[in-house]
C-alpha cells in the first residue's frame, strides 16, 4: 500500500436495478487513511454507491453493474476474492444500528468467530481494542454479557462499528451512521470516525453537510447518479466548482 | 317510517345482534367446557348410595344418575338409578317413577364394588371367608380385614401378570415360526423343514413353561379362595371373589376427607390403569400413552421438515411462480381435509409402503402383514403431512420478526447465509418454531379421522413401546384418546354406563390440548412483544 | 489482516453451499407431496373406469364333437365332454387326459351344464336322463398343488325319453331338471318326487332355473314366464308372471342372484326382465329392466359367478357386459365361428369358447372392477329389485348375490347439505360477531374475544361431535318445538329490546358502557332462551296437537331423526365459527382506520360507517372467510360421523340425517380390502373432497391477495 494511490475506486460504474439505472457511469476514490464523504440529496444513489464496495448490492433483486470497482487496485468482483473475505476487509456501519439479539461480547467477535478465532484470550483482547477503539469501552466493560439490544441508541451505533473493527478491516464504510441519534451521541460518533482515521480508511455516507465538513478530509457530490464534484473538503466547501454543487451546499435544494 | 330508518341508521339493533352473536360464540365454548368439567369432574366422586323402597314392596340399591320429567305421567318425574349387579339383574340402570318410591334412605352399611368384571356391585357386606379366616361384617375390624384381602389379592393379579408376561415371551418364537409356516403353507410352498423347527421349539416352550404354568395354577387357586358374602337390596346372597374387586367402599358411612381420597385415587386409576370392560371402566393409561407417542414421532417427522420448509420460502428463494406454487401446496395441505390425508396414508404410507417392506424384510409372515397393515409409524407420518402447515406457518412468522437489518448487518461482517441463519436467524426465530410445533401437536392431539383408516384400535393387546426388543414397535397397532372417546361414546354396547367415562376423557384431552394452545398463545405473544421491542 | 485461513473459508463456503442445496431441496418436498398426494390418489382409483380386457390364450384341444365343458376354479384345465362319452381334459399347454363319463352309455343324445358349472345332465344313448356333479378337487403333495375336475353320477331321473333338457340345477344330492314339453314344460325331480308340469301353451325354447331350482323362467316362441316350483304346490309350478315377446328368443339366462332374466334374440338384443309388484295389490309382473343391443343372432349367454356380468355370444362376436352399469366391459372379438359352448371362468378371471369339434379357446379376463363407471357413480342406476332407477349408496349388499351400489351422489348432497347447515348458522353468526368485535367493541374485548376464540378453534372435533350427539341431539330431540323457536326469538328479543332502548333519554344512552350493554344482551339472551323453552311445551300442545314429529310425519310426510340436519348444522357450525370470525375480523381490522374515521367525521353513525365503508371493503375477506369455513364443513369428519346418524339417505330435510363423504371415507376405508372396487371409489370421494376443498381453498386465496394488493395501494 502504497502513500497515495487510492484504496477504493470505481471507474465508470453503471449500477441498476432491474430496468432503473441508479448509479451513471460514477468514477470516484478514496485515499488512504483518510475520511471521504458522500454527500448528496435523498434518493440519489449515495447507499448504493457504498454497498458496491462491499458487494452487498448482489443480494437485491434486480441488481445489475457495469463499469469496475476496485479494492486496493483490484476488482471486487474477482473471482479469486470470495465475497466473504471481501466483507473481512471492508466493513460496513448501517443508517440504522443493527446488533444482533446477542450479548455485547458476541456482538463483537461475531466476526472474528466467523474467520476462524478460536482463542479466548485473542477474542478477548480483540474485544477489548475495538471496543476501545469504537470508544465505547468504558460505558460497557462491566456488562459485557448483557444483551446488546439494551443499549441507547448511540452505544448500539458505537458497538455496530466496534464490531466492524473486530474483523480488522482495511475500509469502514458508514451508511449515515449518526441520522438516527440525538446530538451528544453524533458529536460521540464523529470523535470516533475521527480517532479512526488514522489507520482505516473510511467512506462516510451523509447528508449532513456539517457532518462532512466536521469529519471528512475530501468529499464527494452525488448527484441523481452522477458524481457532479469530489475534492479536498475544505476547497469543496469554500470554492466549490460547480453551480449545482454551490447550490446544494448553501440550501438551495436537498 | 322515518321512525323506522332513524332506528336503522343509528343502528343499535344491529349492533346489538352483533354483539350477541360474539355472546353466543362465547356461550357455546364456555358451555362446551362447563359441561365436561362438571359431569366429568363428578363422575369420581363417591355419590351416596340410596335405598328406595317400592310400592310394590321390592328394593333397589343404587346411585341416582338422573332426574327428569316422566314422559308417561306428565307433570311428575322419574329417577335414573344405577342398580349395578349386572350379572344378577341384567342391566345396569333402571328408570323409577318418584310415585312408586315408597320410601328412601342412604343406608351407612351399603358397600359399593367396584370390580374387575361385570361391572360395579351394591350391596350389604355379609361376611368376608378366606382360607385362613373368617369375618363378620358386623366386627370391627371387618374395613381393614377386606381391606387386607383385596391388597393380597392384588398381589396375586400382579404375579398373575407376570407370569403370563413370561410365558408370552416364551411363546414368541413359536409365534413367529408358525407366522412364518402359515405365510409358507399360503403361498403354496414347502414347509416341512420350518415344521420341524417349530414343532422343535413348541417343545422347547412346553419344557420351559411347565414350572410357570404350575405357579400360574397355584396363584388361580390362592387368589379365588378368599371371598365376600354380600347381601343384595332386593334379597338374595352372593358370592364375590376378592380378587374381582378393585376397590371396596361404603360410600354412605366416608367422611369428606375419605371421600377426597376415594375420588384423587380413582382419578389417579383413570389416568395411569389399564382399560377393563371393552374399556367402559377402569384407566385410559394405554390411549394417553399411544397419544403420546404418535404425537412424538409425528414431531420428529414434521417440525424439521416444516423448519427446512420455512426457511426456504423466506430465506433462500426468491420470489417467484415456483415459490407461489410452493405456497399455494402449503395452503392447500392446511385446508385439505383431514381424512383425504388419511386415505392417502392407508393408500401410500401402509398398502405402497408398508407393502413394499413386507415383500421385502418379511417377506416370511406373508399374506400376514407386518407394515403392510396400520400401525403407528403410518399414523404419526400421516399426521405430520396434516401439521406440516402449522409448523410452517409459525416459523415463518417466527422468521419474519427478524429484522432484515440484522441479516444484512451479518451478510456485511462476512457471514455465509448458513452461518447467518444459524447464528443469528435461527436463534431469534426460535420462539415461532416452538410456537409451530407445540400447535402441531395440540392439532395432532385431537385429530382422529384419520388414525381411523391408519391404525388406530380400540383396543391394542400390546404398547407400541415396552420391554422386548427391539422396543419400539413402530408396526404396531396403538390407542388413541381421540379414538377412544369416539369408540367408547358410540360403539360401545352400554353406552350409557359408559358415558361419564368418556365425559372424563374428553375432560383430559380438553385440558391438555387448552393447555397447549395457552402455551403457544404465550410464546407467540412473547415473540411478537419482543419483534416490537427490537430495531426494525 | 484478519487471521482468515483461506482452508476455514473454503470449508464455510462448502457448508453454506451444501446447506443451501439441502434446504432448496427440502422445502420444494412440500409441493412435491402435494404434487404426489394428488397423483397417487388419481392413480388409485382411475384403474375402476377401465373396462377391462380379454387376452387369447393357446387354443387347445382334442377333436371330437363337443357336447358339453367345464372349467376348474382355478383356471387350469377345460374338460370337454364329447358325444362319444368321452371326457377330455386340456391344461393350458394343450396336455390332454382322456377319460370317460361314468356311466353313460355312448352316444349321447344331449347335455346340459347348470349355469355354475357344478351339475351336468345328460341324455344317453338308452334313453335315460342322468345327473352328474362336477366339482374341482385340490389336493396338496410333496409336488405342490394338483388341481382336478371330477364329474360323479349322482342321480338318475325319470325323465320323458328325447325331450329336450333346457335346464338342470339343484344340489348334487336332489338335481332338477327342466325338459321341454308340448304346451310348455316338465320339471322332473331327483327321490321319487313327481314331475311338476309347467304349463305356457307353447313349447319352451328356451328355460332356466334358479340355483336351488324353486324358480323357473320359461320362454316360448311368443312369451315368456315365470314359475314358482317350490314345494306348496307339486302337481304345478304356480305361474308367477308372464310377458309376451316380439320376437322368439334364442337364448335364455338367469343373471346371478336369480333375479334378473336375460333373452336373447335373433337380432341381436338381449333383453332383461324382472319380477315387479303389478298395479293391483300382490299381483307380479314381468318387467323389462334393461336392453343390450348388438348385431347378431344371439347364440348363447354365459353368466358370471361373481358379479352381475354376463358374456354374450352373438354369431360368434363376443361381449361381456355389466347388468346394472348397462355397459359392455369387453369386447372379446371374434369367437370361432362354430362355437357350440361360450363359459365365463368362475372367478371372473377368463373366459373360453369351445368348438363343435372340441378345440378350447380361452382368453385371459382382465376386467377388476365390472360394477364402475362414471355413470354408475353419478347417475341414476336401476339395480336389480328396483323398478326404477335410483341414486343409492349401499357398500355392502348384505349377501353374496346382492351387488352393492355405488353412487356418489346420496354423499354428496350429504356433505353439501351438512356444510350448507352449518354455514346457515355458523356464516351469520361469525360475521355479526367479527363486525361487533372489530367495529364496535373497545380493544380490550378484542384481546379477550381472539384468544377465546382460537381455544374453540382447538376443540378437538371428536369432542363436539360426542356432545352434539349425546347432549345436544337428545335435547333437540325433547325441545325440537324450542330449538326452531330460538332462531325466532332470539333476534327478535334483542332488536326488539333495542328498539325500546332507542326510545329512552338521551343521557341513558350514553350511560351505557360496552360492557354493561354486552351484560344487557346476555341478560336477554337468557331470558329470550328461557322463554322458548318453557313455552316450548305449551306451544307444540296449541299447534302440533303435543307432537310435533307426529305431526310432521302427517303433514308433510317427513320423519324425524334424533341425529339430524339441525344438530349437525349447529356443531358443525361450533367448529366453523372460529374460522370464519378470525379470518373475517381480520379483514375488517385490515380495512384502514382512515377511511373509517373519514365517514365518521362525515356525521355517519357507528353503524353507518360499518355498512357504508367496512363492509364493502372487507367484502372480498368476509367471502374468503366464508370459503374457509365451507372448505373446514365439507372436510369435518367426526362430527358428521358422531352427529349425523351417518345413513346414506338422499334428503334435504332439516330433520333427517345424512352421511358425508368424509365420514363415509372414515367408516368404510377400513374394512374396504385394498384394490378393491369399494377401495377405489372411497379413494375417488377423497380425491373429489381434495378437489372442493382445493377450488374453495384456492378460491379464498386469490381473494385474500387481491385484497392485500388493494389495501397495500390505500395504505401507500
Ligand atoms: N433494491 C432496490 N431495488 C430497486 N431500486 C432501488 C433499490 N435500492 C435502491 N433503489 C433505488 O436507487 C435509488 C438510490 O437509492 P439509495 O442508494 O438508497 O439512495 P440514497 O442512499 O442516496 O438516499 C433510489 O431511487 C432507490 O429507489
Ligand atoms: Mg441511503
Amino acid at each position: 500500500m502504497s502513500g497515495d494511490l487510492p484504496v477504493l475506486e470505481t471507474r465508470r460504474l453503471h449500477v441498476g436495478f432491474g430496468s432503473t439505472e441508479v448509479l451513471k457511469g460514477i468514477s470516484v476514490r478514496a485515499l488512504p487513511r483518510r475520511v471521504t464523504a458522500l454527500i448528496g440529496p435523498s434518493g440519489c444513489g449515495k447507499s448504493t454507491l457504498l454497498r458496491c464496495f462491499n458487494r452487498m448490492n448482489d443480494h437485491l433483486q434486480g441488481f445489475w453493474r457495469r463499469g469496475e470497482v476496485l479494492l486496493e487496485g483490484r476488482e471486487v468482483h474477482d473471482p479469486g476474492l470470495p465475497l466473504e473475505a471481501l466483507r473481512f476487509q471492508v466493513g460496513m456501519v448501517f443508517q440504522k444500528a443493527n446488533p444482533f439479539p446477542l450479548s455485547i461480547r458476541e456482538n463483537v467477535v461475531f466476526g472474528p468467530k466467523l474467520a476462524g478465532v478460536t482463542s479466548a484470550s485473542t477474542l478477548e483482547q480483540t474485544l477489548q481494542t475495538s471496543l476501545q477503539r469504537a470508544n465505547l469501552w468504558e460505558e460497557v466493560k462491566d456488562s459485557l454479557g448483557r444483551s446488546a439490544l439494551q443499549l441507547s441508541g448511540g452505544q448500539q451505533q458505537r458497538l455496530c462499528i466496534a464490531r466492524a473493527l473486530a474483523s480488522s478491516p482495511d475500509v469502514l464504510l458508514l451508511d449515515e451512521p449518526a441520522s438516527a441519534l440525538d446530538p451528544i451521541a453524533t458529536a460521540k460518533l464523529e470523535e470516533t470516525v475521527l480517532e479512526l482515521a488514522e489507520q482505516v480508511t473510511i467512506l462516510l455516507v451523509t447528508h449532513n453537510l456539517q457532518q462532512a465538513a466536521r469529519v471528512a478530509g475530501r468529499t464527494a457530490f452525488l448527484y441523481l447518479g452522477q458524481l457532479v464534484e469530489e475534492g479536498e473538503t475544505e476547497s469543496f466547501f469554500s470554492a466549490p466548482r460547480e453551480k449545482l454543487t454551490e447550490e446544494y451546499i448553501t440550501g438551495r435544494f436537498g | 317510517m322515518s321512525a323506522l330508518r332513524s332506528f336503522l341508521a343509528e343502528g343499535t339493533a344491529q349492533r346489538w345482534l352483533t354483539g350477541a352473536a360474539v355472546l353466543l360464540s362465547l356461550g357455546m365454548i364456555l358451555g362446551l367446557v362447563l359441561v365436561v368439567v362438571e359431569v366429568a369432574g363428578s363422575f369420581f366422586w363417591p355419590h351416596p348410595l340410596v335405598e328406595l323402597e317400592l310400592e310394590d314392596g321390592s328394593r333397589l340399591l343404587g346411585e341416582i344418575w338422573d332426574r327428569e320429567p316422566d314422559p308417561r305421567a306428565p307433570g311428575t318425574q322419574r329417577v335414573r338409578i344405577k342398580v349395578g349387579n349386572r350379572e344378577v339383574l341384567g342391566a345396569d340402570f333402571r328408570w323409577v317413577r318418584d310415585a312408586s318410591v315408597r320410601s328412601r334412605r342412604e343406608p351407612a352399611d351399603a358397600w359399593l364394588l367396584e370390580r374387575r368384571e361385570y361391572g360395579n356391585f351394591f350391596g350389604f357386606p355379609e361376611r368376608l371367608e378366606s382360607s385362613d379366616r373368617r369375618s363378620e361384617a358386623t366386627s370391627p375390624d371387618f374395613a381393614a380385614a377386606l381391606e387386607d384381602e383385596v391388597r393380597a389379592a392384588g398381589r396375586l393379579l400382579d404375579e398373575d401378570r407376570g407370569l403370563r408376561r413370561k410365558l408370552d415371551r416364551l411363546h414368541a418364537p413359536v409365534a413367529r415360526l408358525q407366522a412364518r409356516v402359515n405365510g409358507a403353507l399360503a403361498r403354496g410352498e414347502q414347509a416341512t423343514a420350518l415344521q420341524a423347527q417349530l414343532a422343535e421349539a413348541q417343545r422347547r416352550e412346553a419344557e420351559a413353561s411347565l414350572p410357570l404354568v404350575q405357579r400360574l395354577g397355584e396363584v388361580h387357586d390362592l387368589a379365588g379362595r378368599a371371598r365376600l358374602i354380600m347381601r343384595m337390596a332386593g334379597g338374595g346372597e352372593k358370592a364375590i371373589v376378592v380378587s374381582n374387586i378393585v376397590r371396596a367402599v361404603p360410600p354412605n358411612a366416608l367422611s369428606t376427607g375419605a371421600r377426597l381420597t376415594v375420588y384423587l385415587d380413582r382419578w389417579w386409576e383413570f389416568l395411569s390403569g389399564e382399560p377393563r370392560e371393552s374399556n367402559t371402566e377402569g384407566g385410559i393409561f394405554p390411549a394417553i400413552f399411544g397419544t403420546a407417542l404418535m404425537v412424538m414421532l409425528m414431531t420428529l417427522a414434521a417440525v424439521p421438515l416444516g423448519v427446512v420448509t420455512a426457511v426456504y420460502l423466506n430465506e433462500y428463494a426468491r420470489d417467484n411462480a415456483f415459490t407461489a406454487a410452493v405456497r399455494l401446496a402449503l395452503a392447500n395441505l392446511a385446508g385439505v381435509p383431514s381424512i383425504v390425508f388419511g386415505a392417502f396414508g392407508l393408500g401410500f404410507f401402509v398398502y405402497t409402503v408398508g407393502g413394499g417392506i413386507d415383500r421385502l424384510l418379511y417377506s416370511d409372515a406373508l399374506p400376514t402383514p407386518t407394515f403392510g397393515t396400520g400401525g403407528i409409524l403410518w399414523a404419526a407420518l400421516t399426521l405430520a403431512l396434516l401439521t406440516l402447515p402449522v409448523v410452517v406457518v409459525a416459523t415463518e412468522e417466527g422468521l419474519q420478526s427478524v429484522p432484515q437489518a440484522v441479516r444484512d448487518g451479518a451478510r456485511a461482517l462476512g457471514a455465509t447465509r448458513w452461518q447467518t441463519l444459524r447464528r443469528v436467524v435461527l436463534p431469534y426465530a426460535t420462539p415461532g418454531i416452538l410456537t409451530g410445533a407445540i400447535l402441531a401437536v395440540a392439532r395432532a392431539a385431537g385429530e382422529v379421522a384419520p388414525l381411523m383408516v391408519t391404525g388406530v384400535v380400540k383396543l391394542a393387546p400390546t404398547m407400541p413401546f415396552d420391554t422386548t426388543p427391539p422396543f419400539l414397535h413402530l408396526d404396531r397397532k396403538f390407542m388413541h384418546m381421540g379414538f377412544h372417546i369416539f369408540d367408547v361414546g358410540f360403539q360401545s354396547p352400554n353406552v350409557e354406563a359408559a358415558k361419564p367415562m368418556v365425559y372424563a376423557t374428553v375432560l383430559v384431552l380438553l385440558v391438555l390440548v387448552v393447555v397447549l394452545n395457552m402455551a403457544a398463545i404465550l410464546l407467540r405473544n412473547r415473540l411478537r412483544k419482543r419483534l416490537r421491542g427490537a430495531a426494525v | 489482516m484478519s487471521p482468515l485461513g483461506p482452508a476455514h473459508l473454503r470449508r464455510s463456503r462448502l457448508v453454506d453451499r451444501v446447506v443451501a442445496g439441502a434446504i432448496t431441496t427440502g422445502g420444494s418436498l412440500v409441493l412435491v407431496a402435494v404434487t404426489f398426494l394428488m397423483v397417487f390418489l388419481l392413480a388409485q382409483c382411475l384403474p375402476m373406469l377401465r373396462g377391462g380386457d380379454a387376452h387369447p390364450e393357446r387354443t387347445v384341444g382334442a377333436s371330437h364333437e363337443a357336447l358339453a365343458a367345464f372349467e376348474d376354479e382355478y383356471r387350469e384345465r377345460v374338460t370337454v365332454l364329447g358325444r362319444d362319452g368321452s371326457l377330455v381334459t386340456v391344461d393350458r399347454a394343450g396336455q390332454a387326459a382322456v377319460g370317460s363319463l361314468e356311466g353313460a352309455t355312448p352316444p349321447l343324445r344331449q347335455a346340459v351344464v347348470s349355469s355354475p358349472g357344478d351339475l351336468l345332465a345328460c341324455e344317453d344313448a338308452s334313453g335315460a336322463l342322468k345327473v352328474w356333479s362336477v366339482r374341482t378337487a385340490v389336493r396338496w403333495g410333496d409336488a405342490g398343488r394338483t388341481i382336478s375336475t371330477e364329474v360323479t353320477p349322482t342321480a338318475t331321473l325319470p325323465g320323458a325319453a328325447s325331450a329336450r333338457i333346457l335346464a338342470v340345477a339343484g344340489s348334487a344330492e336332489s338335481p332338477s331338471v327342466l325338459l321341454q314339453a308340448d304346451d310348455g314344460a316338465t320339471l322332473v325331480s331327483g327321490e321319487g318326487a313327481p314331475a311338476r308340469t309347467l304349463t305356457l301353451g307353447a313349447p319352451a325354447v328356451a328355460g332356466a332355473l334358479s340355483h336351488d331350482a324353486r324358480e323357473a323362467w320359461l320362454a316360448s316362441a311368443s312369451g315368456l314366464a315365470t314359475f314358482a316350483v317350490g314345494d306348496a304346490d307339486p302337481a304345478a309350478g304356480a305361474l308367477v308372471a308372464t310377458a309376451p315377446l316380439g320376437s322368439p328368443p334364442t337364448a335364455l339366462a338367469l343373471v346371478l342372484g336369480d333375479v334378473t332374466c336375460l333373452l336373447g334374440d335373433a337380432s341381436g338384443m338381449v333383453t332383461a326382465w324382472q319380477v315387479v309388484s303389478g298395479p293391483v295389490a300382490g299381483s307380479r309382473v314381468l318387467d323389462l329392466a334393461g336392453r343390450f343391443p348388438g348385431t347378431g343372432p344371439v347364440r348363447s349367454i354365459a353368466i358370471s359367478q361373481r358379479n352381475k356380468c354376463f358374456a354374450v355370444d352373438r354369431g360368434g362376436l363376443v361381449q361381456i357386459a355389466h347388468l346394472t352399469g348397462r355397459r359392455v366391459l369387453v369386447d372379446v372379438g371374434s369367437a370361432p365361428l362354430d362355437a357350440v359352448l361360450v363359459g365365463l371362468s368362475r372367478r371372473f378371471d377368463g373366459l373360453f369358447a369351445v368348438t363343435g369339434a372340441g378345440a378350447v379357446h380361452r382368453w385371459r379376463l382382465d376386467a377388476p372392477h365390472p360394477e364402475l363407471s362414471a355413470s354408475v357413480l353419478f347417475l341414476p342406476v336401476r339395480y336389480e329389485g328396483y323398478t326404477k332407477a335410483d341414486l343409492v349408496w349401499q357398500s355392502t349388499g348384505g349377501s353374496e348375490t346382492n351387488e352393492p351400489k355405488l353412487s356418489l351422489v346420496p354423499l354428496i348432497v350429504g356433505t353439501l347439505k351438512g356444510a350448507l347447515y352449518a354455514l346457515l348458522f355458523s356464516g351469520p353468526c361469525a360475521l355479526a360477531a367479527a363486525l361487533y368485535v372489530s367495529q364496535f367493541a373497545p380493544s380490550r374485548l378484542r384481546a379477550v374475544v381472539k384468544p377465546v376464540v382460537e381455544l374453540m378453534a382447538a376443540v378437538p372435533s371428536v369432542v363436539v361431535g360426542f356432545l352434539a350427539a349425546l347432549l345436544v341431539a337428545p335435547l333437540v330431540q325433547r325441545h325440537i318445538v324450542g330449538t326452531l323457536l330460538m332462531l325466532i326469538v332470539l333476534p327478535a328479543v334483542v332488536v326488539g329490546a333495542a328498539a325500546v332502548f332507542q326510545t329512552l333519554p338521551g343521557p341513558w344512552r350514553r350511560g351505557l358502557s360496552t360492557r354493561s350493554e354486552l351484560l344487557l344482551i346476555a341478560g336477554l339472551l337468557a331470558a329470550a332462551l328461557v322463554l322458548c323453552f318453557t313455552l316450548d311445551t305449551a306451544i307444540e300442545g296449541a299447534l302440533f296437537g303435543g307432537d310435533f314429529k307426529g305431526w310432521l310425519l302427517a303433514a308433510a310426510g317427513i320423519t324425524y331423526d334424533q341425529r339430524n340436519a339441525v344438530v349437525v348444522g349447529f356443531a358443525l357450525g361450533f367448529a366453523v365459527i372460529p374460522i370464519i370470525f378470525t379470518l373475517a375480523e381480520d379483514a375488517f381490522s385490515n380495512v384502514p382506520p382512515s377511511l373509517i374515521s373519514a365517514s365518521l367525521a362525515l356525521g355517519a353513525t357507528r353503524w353507518q360507517a360499518a355498512r357504508t365503508v367496512a363492509i364493502p371493503a372487507a367484502s372480498p375477506g368476509l367471502f374468503a372467510a366464508l370459503m374457509n369455513g365451507l372448505g373446514r364443513a365439507v372436510g369435518e369428519t367426526m362430527i358428521v360421523l358422531m352427529a349425523t346418524g351417518n345413513t346414506p339417505v338422499l334428503s334435504l330435510s332439516p330433520f333427517n340425517g345424512m352421511r358425508t363423504m368424509a365420514a363415509c371415507i372414515a367408516v368404510e376405508l377400513p374394512e374396504a380390502p385394498h384394490g378393491g372396487s369399494l377401495y377405489r371409489v372411497l379413494i375417488l370421494t377423497a380425491l373429489l373432497l381434495f378437489a372442493m376443498t382445493f377450488v374453495t381453498n384456492t378460491a379464498a386465496a386469490v381473494v385474500a391477495s387481491r385484497l392485500r394488493k388493494r389495501f397495500g395501494r390505500l395504505a401507500a
